[in-house]
């Protein structure tokens, strides 16, 4: 059937044709006649449009009956420029915006902010060419209301986690849809390079995600790239920066304080278990802790045999032989490079843009870094009169090493940072003078803990120091991307557009462990390789009529049809038994280990339509629907149909309000639609058996998964009720937008008992509520001839909430507990009561409930039995940033801050800093805060820190609200101060423009914790992982 | 012109058409390694590939931490809960030796608990499939028969092990609720069963292994596989459990063992010192097996117990002073090894225990049944019916065995007697299914810690702390289930 109504409509199509288009170029300037950089340029009348380039020149191809263009700009009013006979144009915009004038880029097409009836952020180039990220969802924090963007990493190349308007789904992923100039994007968004593009545009209400519907659910992220215009133009840029930790690290005890507090632990221990003072055949608890300190951290920089004497201090005039930083051994200010070029213009036929980029971003982690290599060719041409086709292929290759930075691995340098007490060295020294003992050539030797004189006894055999550039940990990219459309004009105001997209994904890892020493000496060296490539396709046809009807009736309709396909094959193998250094190849090892490979293939079927209705400007209607069909549904419930509705009321072209002439414009606006998510996995409504469940040399299998053949679409309810408004000749703008996003029929992996054998079965279940408000303010506070301010502030509130649950609880992931009416991401922990001042002791609280049912709070000391709570969430309440641009002739400085206000974060590195068990981690390292310990009744500490004990555990560092702390932090995102060399330099340099710039990133974090990152992940739980990085950067860019 | 631009219209359109057929989506087929049941139950092969994998479960089935991968990990929990094996204080299983009420433990919430619970369960599943579906498998009788009581063997041997940790021993209350029954494999509207009382549980494990004893033979493919023997050494170790009650039952838990280990001679001492890591020994009766691909690494058990493993490993358990005394010299399990870096400060570091070694490519073989341990129920069996003389016969076989200058038990009375074969159940078992542990459970006897333990620890027999509470998953979805139904903390 749709088959037949789109070839009937080329039909019709072909019986009508006529019409032609024509291009025209211009330049766009200020009063002064300096260029205005990204004007938006619109066909009067029509969602036809492009933006100018920095140097304010465009190109567009216009239809041929087309009489006037509409270009505007931010801070400008918007001008109308008559185009009957001209190709060429200039145009001379006046301070203060058309606001409402921006365009948006939205599915299948733009539209103007005013005739736009959804929500959507758009993140103009302008707002993030100076900021120093490697991935390009880095610029969206602070940017964009309504998006969080949270780093959970400092590896250079990792992206954030993003999710747009809170959390919506349990087990289906809650990533956004990213698109790339109209299809979806089947690459590592880090292979993106951020100069190559123009504008991110945030998608987030029911109407301007509906015609990607199928997979809208968590909202798009619409990325176009740059296009050329104009005069040829050749642009080069580099700049350089340095980084470090944005928060300073933890402080760490001493080794006098560790061997002191040890002491005290022995001490405590024997106090309270005499045996081991006779066992020894000591004369008191303090004489026992004397005796066995050395021996418990076996490690003693102090060159005595008892350093610590029986008041508990070091004897004093004990030299202190070494005290290991291990923060300067795994750490190190890393550098950073970025140099782009690009090529760019346009003739009234041909568009192009070409470019190259180079970036080697060093981590601040010994040995990690990110390189990467694009290139990009953007060509679009006019073929003839009624004909448009172009080409935008791009190709990235980049290389990482990513040396273990969370989790427990002995090989995690942050972890080892955290773990290892200053009293171990990082190379191996003679414990009786502290100097290094040399190998037979005269080297020094890395300590792996047990191939010195003694015996380590923490994360033993092991040294990232020696051993992260020995085994190194390699990710290579390589991503292709075509893109190619032809676009043809069938009759004037219809389009016949065709588009393919290809992406190709190669993902090749080495993780090495060297023959020699540390994790991989057991196996005589580990090589794994694993390559993993995906090709994605997609191919869309759009039918579009744009057609104005008695000059106020305006009328755009959309029809179409993709296909979308993704195939992905794995192969991975591992061998063992290598003799050389520096070689991870299988080849060159003894012993082939293992070997795999999987395929994974999804593909959709959609069909969609959208009309877009105004009357005068002044009424805006917008309709579509659309239907998909996926492989990972059942045939018989694999179509979905998703639709949206939205309106929007231009008030003040309304008669009753034209006389306020202070307001520019106003405008109400309200959507309502649904989109769908299928993010679980490829066949989960298979009944299957796991293949691999083999035992020595036979092949088994187990039972994996449970049929459901009734498995669909998560669909997802968006409500959104927005008003935009300006003000003040524009100097004051801005939009409110509350929303609610309703997820229903949730790809929930519904738990079974686990008494029936298998874990759970996906099903349709469960309802996950957000609701909100987005703010966002622009003010234009001075705007002299030579001076000028701008303001841009944004503010989003979001309250996630479950509504539905196939079960009254279900245990999450990290501290979470589901249940009605609690955030996806609560924390359900036990309540820290602090310590019994009489007996050092930690305390909890708990629920007892009497004979009668009475529940009264109690504290106690056994932790099992303590009552966990609901003690907030890690999501924040608000989140929002704030810029502020001022220009001062050629100098042009902005500042950008981030907030976030709400939310917890667990901070389980910290936890493991304050460990009160010495046995259980003797030698570990400490937070200086375990000073403030419980050490007798008349010493109490700080209330919460209980006593040190050996063997004897109280559980004090087990999960509670102990290391529960508020997340609400501001951070200094950025602050680039750029100068623009003055004319006269530049002509006489023979350059087009100049423009040189200090950039700081992240300088300043305004956070209540010291040594803990806000920035910590989604879930709010630490886990020793780098973290985000400041950075200096100086940076030149040069147009020839 | 317009000709061009018809046929360049049409063209683009035939492309675009040509993705629309409905093959596009059906012709995309599973291929990441997984299977369809009809597949499976195809044929005899695709049945032995499913019962594999239950064998592969107990290989490496893992859950929550490090020292949470397959069986041996929950049997060896057990080991350390006893008095003879201690954990470093500050490495792996310290919390399983110190009895700690956290993730380790028995508690609700507790991953050990739940990597238990779903083990075993998982098993019982797929057993339960392999039963359901075998019978429509295109083989004779005989072999259909022969997978079905492999099939429930498995089954009573998981059963077997969730009823004695879940519930006190049997002896002490038959009506006390055990666990969620099962004999149907899961599906979409499963909700979950409520707690059978242990006599029904005991009847389902009897009388499954009555039908495998009957069923199989005492061929197999490989040793991991369950055979008649392994069958009849299950339901001895089962009898043995319930005669405790019912004093009539020492005889089928007798007959029972001395079938089970006919073939499967003592070992010597050089196989006694070889490091327990070879499914070639002749007397493991059965094992879990591996194969060098198959390494837990890390993971592995002989990474924490092997003395003489590489550095890498953390070879941090050691062997209480009590226990190492009570080996003679001239035994030849007295393979004791002094630990390294001892000092006063680390009293539990005296002794390490070499019995178990790993094989070169850090896969070595599990035991899980073996001969000598069906001698000592025949001894034990003897003993408890009155049969004194007799049971210390039994009992000088294994010991004359293993230690030349041995000298035959002098027990005057019954409970001296059983309390020597207890003490030489440990001697001849520890670290291979938790003896101690199970057997203090089985008299109803506390757990009183001595000797260089740094975990000093004295649990009153029957306490709470020796029934596992069901984890809370099991009660958050379990339809049959409400909080009156968990053990008491």
């Amino acid at each position: 059937m749709r088959k037949l109504l789109l070839l009937l409509s080329m039909c019709i199509a072909i019986v009508q044709l006529q019409a032609q288009s024509r291009t025209v170029t211009g330049t766009v300037t200020d009063e002064k006649g300096i260029p205005v950089p990204n004007a938006t340029i619109l066909v009067k009348g029509r969602n036809i449009g492009t933006s100018a380039n920095e140097q304010g020149v465009f190109s567009l191809l216009v239809p041929a009956n087309s009489s006037a263009l509409v270009v505007s700009s931010v801070n400008f009013g918007s001008q109308e420029v008559n185009i009957s006979g001209r190709s060429s144009v200039t145009v001379s915009l006046s301070a203060s915006a058309q606001n409402l004038n921006e365009v948006v880029v939205t599915a299948y097409g733009v539209t103007r902010k005013k005739a736009f009836t959804g929500t959507a952020s758009t993140i103009t180039n302008d707002k993030f060419k100076d900021l120093q990220v490697s991935s390009i969802t880095n610029v969206l924090q602070g940017n964009a209301s309504g998006v969080l963007a949270v780093s959970s990493n400092g590896q250079p190349g990792e992206s954030p986690t993003i999710r747009v308007r809170g959390i919506g789904s349990v087990n289906a992923s809650s990533d956004p849809l990213i698109i790339v100039d109209g299809a979806q994007y089947g690459g590592n968004i880090n292979n993106i390079n951020p100069n190559d593009i123009e504008t991110i545009t945030v998608l987030k209400d029911a109407s301007s995600t509906a015609l990607y519907g199928s997979r809208a659910a968590n909202g798009v992220i619409s990325i176009t790239t740059k296009t050329g215009k104009g005069t040829p133009k050749v642009s080069l840029s580099a700049v350089t920066g340095y980084s470090k930790r944005a928060v300073d690290d933890y402080e760490y005890v001493s080794a006098n304080q560790l061997y002191e507090l040890t002491w005290e632990s022995l001490r405590n221990e024997a106090r309270l278990n005499s045996s081991l003072v006779t066992a020894s055949g000591s004369t008191s608890p303090e004489d026992y802790a004397s005796r066995t300190v050395v021996g418990k951290l076996v490690y003693n920089p102090f060159g005595i045999a008892q350093p610590v004497g029986p008041d508990g201090k070091i004897v004093p005039g004990t030299q202190t032989l070494w005290n290991q930083n291990w923060a300067d051994a795994l750490l190190r200010t890393g550098v950073r490079k970025d140099i782009n070029g690009s090529i760019s213009g346009g003739s009234d036929r041909t568009r192009y843009f070409f470019s190259g980029g180079y970036l080697n971003d060093q981590g601040v982690a010994i040995e990690s870094y990110f390189k990467r290599y694009t290139g990009r060719l953007k060509i679009d041409t006019k073929v003839n009169d009624w004909l448009n086709a172009g080409v935008n292929t791009s190709v990235a290759y980049s290389t990482q090493n990513y040396p273990v930075q969370g989790g427990s691995a002995y090989s995690n340098v942050i972890g080892w940072i955290r773990t290892v007490s200053s009293i171990y060295p990082e190379y191996i020294l003679d414990p009786a003078t502290g100097k290094p003992i040399l190998d037979g050539n005269g080297n020094l030797q890395y300590d792996f803990g047990n191939n010195g004189p003694l015996l380590r006894t923490v994360l033993t055999p092991g040294n990232p120091a020696g051993t992260t550039s020995l085994n190194p940990t390699y990710y290579n990219r390589l991503i292709t991307s075509a893109n190619a459309f032809a676009e043809a004009q069938i009759i004037s105001g219809l389009r016949l557009r065709s588009q393919y997209a290809i992406d190709f994904n190669q993902l090749s890892s080495n993780t090495y462990y060297n023959p020699f020493v540390g994790d991989g000496a057991a196996y005589g060296g580990r090589s794994f390789k694993s390559s993993d490539n995906t090709v994605t396709q997609t191919v869309t046809n759009t039918l579009t009529y744009d057609k104005l009807f008695r000059g106020v009736h305006h009328l755009n309709a959309v029809v179409g049809q993709e296909a979308f396909k993704i195939h992905e094959g794995v192969v991975s193998a591992e061998a063992r038994g290598f003799t050389f250094p520096g070689v991870t190849e299988l080849s060159y090892a003894s012993t082939p280990y293992s070997a795999s490979s999987n395929s994974y293939d999804s593909r959709l079927i959609s069909y969609f339509s959208r009309v877009n209705y105004d009357y005068a400007d002044k009424y805006h209607l917008s309709l579509s629907l659309r239907r998909d069909a996926s492989t990972r549904f059942a045939d018989s419930v694999r179509w979905g149909t998703f639709y949206s509705i939205g309106g929007a009321w231009n008030l003040n072209r309304e008669s009753f309000l034209s006389g306020i002439s202070q307001l520019n414009d106003l405008k109400l606006r309200a959507s309502y639609g649904t989109s769908g998510n299928q993010n679980v996995g490829n066949f989960p409504y298979l009944a299957t058996y796991s293949a691999g469940a083999n035992v020595a040399n036979y092949s088994g299998s187990i039972i994996g998964n449970l049929a459901n053949g009734n498995l669909t679409w998560e669909t997802q309810k968006t409500l959104d009720l927005g008003i935009d408004f300006a003000a003040f000749k524009n100097r004051v703008s801005g939009s409110v937008t509350y929303f609610t996003r309703t997820s229903d029929k949730l790809l929930f992996f519904r738990p079974l008992p686990p008494s029936v054998g298998v874990s759970g079965i996906n099903d349709n279940i469960g309802t996950v509520k957000n609701h909100g408000i987005e703010i966002d303010l622009t003010t234009q506070n001075i705007a002299s001839k030579s001076f000028q301010w701008t303001t841009t502030f944004n503010i989003t509130h979001v309250k996630n909430e479950i509504v539905t649950l196939p079960q009254a609880s279900i245990a999450g992931s990290g501290f979470s507990n589901l249940i009605v009416g609690q955030s996806l991401y609560n924390f359900y922990l036990r309540e820290y009561a602090g310590v019994d001042l009489s007996d050092g002791r930690p305390m909890w609280y708990m629920d007892q409930t009497d004979a009668s049912g009475k529940v009264t709070r109690i504290a106690t000391k056994t932790y099992s039995a303590a009552t966990r709570y609901y003690q907030g969430s890690s999501l924040p309440n608000w989140t929002g940033g704030l810029s502020n641009t001022f220009t001062y002739k050629g100098f042009d400085l902005s500042i950008l801050a981030a907030f976030s206000i709400g939310g917890k974060i667990y901070d389980a590195d910290y936890a493991g800093l304050l460990y009160g068990t010495v046995g259980t981690q003797s030698g570990y390292n400490w937070s200086v805060d375990i000073l403030n310990r419980w050490q007798d009744a008349s010493h109490t500490g700080d209330g919460r820190t209980p006593k040190l004990m050996t063997t004897t555990d109280y559980q004090g560092n087990s999960s509670s609200t102990r290391f529960l702390y508020d997340a609400s932090y501001a951070r200094i995102r950025n602050i680039t101060l750029g100068y623009r060399l003055t004319r006269g330099f530049i002509n006489k340099a023979k350059i087009n423009g100049a423009r040189l710039y200090v950039d700081l990133q992240n300088p300043f974090t305004f956070f209540g914790r010291k040594g803990l990152d806000p920035e910590s992940g989604l879930s709010g739980i630490t886990s020793n992982t780098s973290s985000v990085y400041k950075t200096l950067s100086i940076g030149v860019n040069f147009d020839l | 012109m317009s000709i061009r631009k018809y046929l360049m219209i049409a063209g683009v359109s035939a492309i675009a058409l040509t993705s629309c057929k409905k093959s596009y989506l059906d012709e995309v087929k599973p291929a990441d390694g997984s299977l369809s049941e009809n597949v499976i139950f195809g044929s005899k092969l695709g049945a032995d590939n499913a019962m594999t994998g239950i064998y592969y479960l107990f290989q490496r089935y893992a859950l929550g931490q490090q020292n949470m991968f397959g069986l041996k990990t929950i049997q060896f929990n057990f080991d350390m809960r006893g008095n003879d094996l201690i954990s470093d204080p500050g490495n792996w299983w310290l919390y399983e030796n110190n009895w700690s009420d956290n993730t380790y433990g028995r508690i609700a919430t507790a991953s050990r608990n739940s990597q238990i619970w779903n083990l075993f369960y998982k098993a019982i599943n797929n057993a339960n499939a392999i039963i359901k579906n075998v019978p429509s498998i295109p083989e004779s009788q005989a072999v259909k028969d022969q997978l079905t009581a492999e099939a429930r063997a498995l089954r009573a041997y998981s059963y077997f092990y969730l009823a004695r940790i879940y519930q006190f021993t049997y002896a002490k209350d038959p009506n006390a609720p055990g666990i969620p029954v099962y004999t149907e494999p899961a599906t979409s509207s499963s909700n979950g069963n409520p707690r059978s009382s242990l006599k029904d549980v005991y009847a389902l494990i009897t009388s499954d292994l009555e039908y495998a004893v009957a069923n199989l033979t005492t061929t197999r493919i490989d040793k991991y596989r369950v055979n008649k023997n392994v069958a009849q050494g299950i339901l001895a170790e089962v009898y043995q459990e319930l005669a405790m009650a019912d004093n009539s039952l020492w005889a089928k838990a007798m007959s029972n063992a001395i079938a089970a280990r006919s073939g499967y001679p003592l070992m010597n001492a050089s196989s006694y010192a070889s490091g327990f890591n070879s499914v070639a020994n002749g007397e493991w009766m059965w094992g879990i097996q591996f194969n060098a691909s198959q390494s837990l690494s890390y993971a592995s058990f002989f990474g924490y117990i092997d003395p003489t493993a590489a550095n890498t490993r953390y070879k941090d358990i050691y062997v209480n002073t009590t226990f190492v005394n009570l080996f003679s010299a001239t035994d030849m399990r007295n393979l004791f090894v002094a630990a390294p870096g001892q000092s006063s400060a680390n009293p539990w570091k005296k002794w390490m225990t070499a019995k178990f070694k790993d094989n070169a490519s850090f896969s070595g073989d599990l035991v899980l049944m073996r001969s000598a341990e069906m001698y000592l129920i025949e001894a034990e069996a003897n003993a408890q019916t009155g049969l004194l003389e007799a049971g210390k016969d039994a009992l000088f076989v294994l010991q004359k065995q293993r230690d030349p200058n041995a000298t035959r038990s002098t027990a005057a009375t019954k409970d001296a007697l059983i309390k020597e074969i207890l003490v030489e159940r440990r001697k001849e078992l520890y670290g291979e299914i938790g003896v101690e542990y199970f057997d203090l459970k089985r008299y109803q006897l506390p757990l009183v810690r001595d000797g260089n333990q740094w975990s000093l620890l004295n649990i009153p027999a029957n306490d709470n702390r020796w029934r596992w509470q069901l984890p809370q998953s099991e009660l958050d979805a379990n339809k049959s289930l409400t909080s009156s139904d968990q053990n008491p903390l």
